[in-house]
């Protein structure tokens, strides 16, 4: 552990200082934001009522729409990026344990996606306290905050393994944000076809990464948060244990030919 | 310091991989610097195969920093800087992206970061491949100062034979994934002799020249004259033969030159032999 901890911080020393990674950065912060001001502005100037259960709900509704392409993104920076243009080389040619190269990895980007939900959720804090209160509603808030970090871990253990699998930027970034988006289009469409059919998506779907992720977004009503959290977390033990596998077995031969 | 060569696809880089770590091998087992587990030798080794792979976006200086805390656990600067001066990466070099580098800069980094730690076993891959003549020189001369350190083996393989002749102490030939011959390089190329030795002792004479990497070969008695021992040396050398028995208590009693040759003791003769390719000059038909 302590060697996986002492990794993350060279991890760091690289990461920060690309600038893909602070435009990703920007962008994720900025775009909630915006969200969140926009809303503050129209309730202060009285332009239209506020709709919504909460403030700080809008704000973990903000962060679960951009989190998960966050999360794919941040494991092709951490995980792809080394793999496919062969520093990885570098990183194990002395012998450093691969568990503990991708646990740094991967601890460094469920950092940073915790640091995103903390900031966005003080961002929101801070807002809040130009509304009314019956706006602050700060339990349901946290609660759904707490959701949004959850499924971006879930996006990013996928991402995690769709790096290890093929060992390409290209293909983690491409599938990964493929199936955000199929997610989130096919989804209602699903359930459309499905009503007409009298065929039920939603309990079908509710078992697998579709329907988990779907669930922990607020878009389920299926199954409590009590049961999202432990298959949430068989879905992370099982992609990072494939990771795993597939880093260890897989010859890192890209980015030397 | 070895010289490993080969002929394209016969398995050099595979090998230098393997014992890297970076691949798996399909069949046997492995055992680097005395030790079975390979993960703990790599922590005593530093390697630079195929071609340097750091950080794109990191300078020179920032990547040796990284290396440094990943390996050693921490950064120390002054260390970096004297990797840097040692490999000629001074001054505004050594602030340059890794990916605005020269072919040239980015392999005396690669070879910076192979030195870091100060590693009992350097695994060199082709470390002039793609550098202009000038470079080649440049590198050629930097590793050669390298091996010339004590406590330190370097593996170097390439496919120039003059490379290895003029950087390495002996040679190792692999073709199709098969180790064919192995030697000493005691001298420049060129003129060889063949020294004939006769001791009380010719078995344990072999034994011990063998033992420390001659090229021998064992002489039975023929036109009157008894069993000897002939080793290969390059013209000069012969004392070194001498010297080698004599630290194991062994004194010939019969030491004769055979004249000098340029041809079969060069290691374009042995090179071209072990690869199963007959020379020009002997009038054999060269196959592949």
């Amino acid at each position: 552990m302590f060697e996986a901890l002492r990794l993350t911080r060279w991890e760091w020393f690289r990461l920060w200082r690309r600038l893909p990674f602070l435009v990703l950065a920007a962008l994720s912060l900025v775009i909630p934001c915006l969200v969140l001001l926009v809303k503050v502005i129209q309730e202060v100037g009285w332009t239209s009522a506020f709709i919504g259960s909460g403030f700080i709900e809008l704000a973990a509704a903000s962060a679960s729409a951009v989190s998960p392409l966050q999360a794919v993104v941040l494991a092709s920076f951490t995980h792809a990026s080394d793999l496919q243009n062969g520093s990885m080389r570098t990183l194990t040619s002395r012998g450093a344990p691969r568990a503990c190269i991708l646990a740094a990895k991967t601890l460094l980007a469920s950092a940073l996606l915790l640091s995103f939900h903390v900031v966005l959720l003080a961002i929101a804090a801070a807002l809040s306290a130009f509304l009314p209160p019956q706006f602050q509603a700060w339990r349901e808030g946290l609660q759904a905050i707490g959701v949004s970090f959850l499924a971006s871990l879930l996006y990013l253990s996928l991402g995690i393994a769709l790096a290890h699998w093929r060992q390409s930027i290209t293909f983690t970034v491409g599938v990964g944000l493929a199936i955000v988006f199929a997610e989130s289009i096919l989804l209602p469409i699903a359930n459309t076809v499905g009503a007409f059919l009298e065929w039920p998506v939603r309990e079908v779907t509710a078992w697998t990464l579709w329907g988990i992720t779907q669930g922990l977004q607020g878009d389920s009503t299926l199954l409590s948060a009590a049961w999202y959290i432990p298959i949430v977390a068989v879905y992370i033990g099982a992609l990072l244990g494939l990771s795993l596998q597939a880093f260890r077995k897989f010859d890192l031969r890209a980015g030397a030919e | 310091m070895l010289g490993l060569l080969g002929p394209n696809g016969s398995g050099k880089t595979t090998l230098l991989s393997i014992l890297a770590g970076f691949i798996a091998s399909t069949s046997g087992g492995l055992r680097l610097l005395g030790e079975t587990d390979h993960r703990q030798a790599l922590a005593r080794t530093g390697s630079l195969i195929s071609k340097p792979l750091f950080w794109p976006h990191l300078t020179c200086r920032e990547n040796l920093r990284c290396m440094q805390g990943i390996f050693a656990g921490a950064s120390n600067l002054d260390s970096v800087e004297l990797l840097l001066t040692q490999v000629g990466l001074e001054g505004d070099a050594a602030d340059r992206k890794f990916g605005h580098c020269s072919t040239g800069m980015k392999q005396r980094l690669g070879i910076a970061a192979a030195l870091m730690g100060n590693p009992h076993l350097v695994f060199l891959d082709e470390p002039t491949t793609g550098l202009d003549p000038e470079g080649m020189v440049e590198i050629r001369e930097l590793v050669r100062s390298l091996g010339k350190q004590e406590d330190r083996t370097i593996i170097m393989s390439s496919h120039l034979l003059n490379e290895v002749e003029q950087t390495c102490d002996s040679y190792a030939i692999i073709f199709r994934g098969n180790l064919v011959d192995q030697g000493t390089l005691v001298g420049p190329s060129g003129t060889f002799v063949a020294l004939q030795l006769e001791t009380t002792d010719n078995e344990l004479a072999a034994q011990v020249l063998e033992s420390v990497g001659w090229n021998i070969s064992r002489v039975p008695p023929r036109n009157g004259r008894p069993a000897c021992l002939e080793v290969e040396t390059a013209m000069g050398e012969e004392w070194k033969v001498a010297r080698d028995l004599a630290e194991r208590g062994i004194y010939p009693s019969a030491m004769q030159k055979e004249k000098a040759q340029d041809g079969p003791g060069s290691l374009e003769q042995k090179y071209l032999k072990a690869v199963g390719r007959a020379t020009p000059s002997s009038g054999q038909e060269p196959h592949v």
